[in-house]
């Protein structure tokens, strides 16, 4: 195999190591197959992950005004005579609410690339699907700096190869060339194989808010 | 119509330049001889310059204007996409719609949404290649159907989604080799050239994709198989046998779809066609030939399995 890169049977062997290990550790994630016998026909799904999204400035009810501390009567005054009656109790004020959305992961693997894919959807509170920018406004700050100028070909809107919806993709043709130095260190270091998958996952997931428990690093290990 | 007899037999068959009789139905066609270099490139611009007639409507429920808009048509490239083509559309509807805010345009063919990131000669080969021209499609600006179609928020993302799709088809030919070999410049001309329709500019940069070096064919097939209402089909599919011999288009459906070949089963949905850039290919033809030839633009070959019934 190409530097970098993993056969079919071996992303089967390292995904069912992972699941081994999420089962025991009650992470969630779960074997789907859909094209059994077909090389990439079957993938790795973990649902119902939430996490914070993004910060919306909405207007809110706050506390009302006799329990506020407010020393400047005159400003209460000025409120209260050009409030209505109902709402002479109450203030209302601008708050940032996070907003926390439903992410759907699922790990695929990549005929084409012979290396895993990452794909995933995000929900928002009401059910409906995040955009692009919400997903980016995600992105640790860290990562976006970083990866801003190639915005358009690291994070993007693809067809599942399987299921036919739409997700989010992180684009699998820098995965081998990230790949390739790290596996070639553990085999340098004599440290026995170590699991591709979860050396894969740990570094990208993070990203788009999948991250690994560390746990996950004995798994598969090997000397 | 007689087999030209070579040691490796080539047909190539499409339709004519007078597309709007010839689509109609796509069994029209028209010989060339035996493959020469002319013919072959010939084959390459016929392709190019084909266009597809469409009219499109807005949708009857969006319409907010008292007048009700007249049709607009348009002329489109079969290898282009549609929204690098409708903008023209977009503008001249949004005018007759609600006062909404950047929403986005889409597509609709009988009830079905249309995926602007497949090429438009493949959407209609797929979906209306029975169907009289123009090719009538309706515009929506509201209910965006996000179960079923990707977002486009410009032509950057067409761009993107059209070189991802180049990459992915020369890591199956050459393992990458030749696009990443390449400079940054050269990704730029390839898409400026399908973007303002130069087939030179195009082709210059294009045709360094399509060699096949010291082996006589490409590593793997870059190609996906469509079918209605299913997820499209992508497997990996070597050109030549381990003995060396030509890998046919029969030999790849008869693999990746085996149902049209499959005349013992009773099959009540009729039998199918195998449409390739709005014609049949004969089943004899080799592999390696159609991926050098009727590919479209992103490199790969979309082969559309059509009821025929």
């Amino acid at each position: 195999m190409a530097a970098g890169t993993l056969t079919w049977c071996r992303f089967k062997d390292e995904a069912s190591q992972l699941l081994r290990h999420s089962e025991r550790i009650k992470d969630g994630w779960e074997w789907t197959e859909v094209e059994v016998d077909q090389a990439g026909g079957s993938f790795l799904v973990k649902k119902d992950v939430v996490r914070p999204t993004s910060e919306r400035v909405c207007v809110k009810h706050c506390v009302p005004l006799e329990d506020r501390e407010d020393e400047d009567d005159t400003d209460v005054l000025d409120v209260e005579d050009s409030m209505e009656e109902a709402d002479i109790n109450t203030v209302q004020c601008e708050v940032k609410e996070t907003q926390y959305y439903r992410y759907q992961y699922h790990v695929l693997y990549s005929t084409s690339y012979c290396v895993p894919v990452l794909y995933f959807i995000a929900s928002r509170p009401d059910g409906s699907q995040a955009s692009l920018d919400e997903v980016w406004s995600s992105v640790p700050a860290s990562f976006q700096s970083r990866l801003q100028d190639d915005r358009w070909t690291f994070l993007t809107q693809q067809e599942h190869p399987v299921l036919g919806c739409p997700m989010f993709q992180l684009h699998p043709c820098h995965t081998a060339t990230m790949m390739q130095p790290l596996m070639q260190e553990t085999q340098d270091k004599e440290m026995g194989r170590c699991s591709y998958l979860v050396s894969w996952l740990s570094t990208v997931g993070p990203v788009v808010g999948l991250n690994l428990p560390l746990s996950y690093a004995q798994v598969g290990h090997v000397t | 119509m007689a087999m030209e007899s070579e040691s490796a037999p080539r047909w190539f068959l499409f339709a004519g330049r007078n597309f709007s009789n010839r689509y109609k139905n796509c069994s029209d066609w028209r010989r060339f001889g035996p493959n020469t270099m002319a013919d072959d490139r010939e084959v390459l611009r016929e392709l190019w310059d084909g266009r597809l007639p469409i009219k499109f409507n807005l949708a009857a429920d969006e319409v907010a204007s008292m007048e009700h808009p007249e049709p607009c048509y348009l002329l489109v490239p079969r290898q282009s996409y549609f929204p690098l083509v409708a903008d023209k559309v977009q503008r001249y509807f949004l005018k007759y719609t609600a006062n909404s805010q950047g929403e986005e345009m889409w597509l609709e063919y009988e009830g079905q949404p249309l995926k602007w990131h497949y090429p438009i000669g493949v959407l209609f080969d797929l979906h209306a290649s029975s169907t009289m021209l123009p090719w009538s499609l309706v515009v929506h600006f509201q209910k965006f159907p996000e179960d079923e179609l990707l977002h486009c928020p410009g032509k950057d993302a067409v761009e993107s989604h059209f070189m991802s799709s180049v990459k992915e088809a020369d890591t199956l030919k050459h393992r990458g080799q030749v696009i990443n070999g390449m400079q940054k410049k050269d990704h730029k001309q390839l898409w400026m050239g399908l973007q303002n329709d130069k087939f030179d500019q195009f082709w210059a940069i294009n045709r360094r994709l399509m060699e096949h070096g010291e082996e006589n064919c490409f590593k793997h097939l870059p190609f996906r198989l469509y079918q209605a209402d299913k997820p499209c089909i992508q497997r990996l599919f070597r050109p030549i046998t381990e003995e060396g011999e030509q890998r046919l288009l029969g030999d790849l459906v008869r693999e990746v779809a085996p149902q049209v070949f499959n005349t013992e089963v009773e099959d009540t949905s009729g039998s199918w066609k195998v449409v390739i850039q709005g014609v049949e290919p004969p089943m004899e033809t080799p592999v390696q030939w159609l991926s050098e030839h009727f590919s479209y633009p992103d490199n790969f070959l979309h082969i559309c399995l059509v009821n025929s019934r």
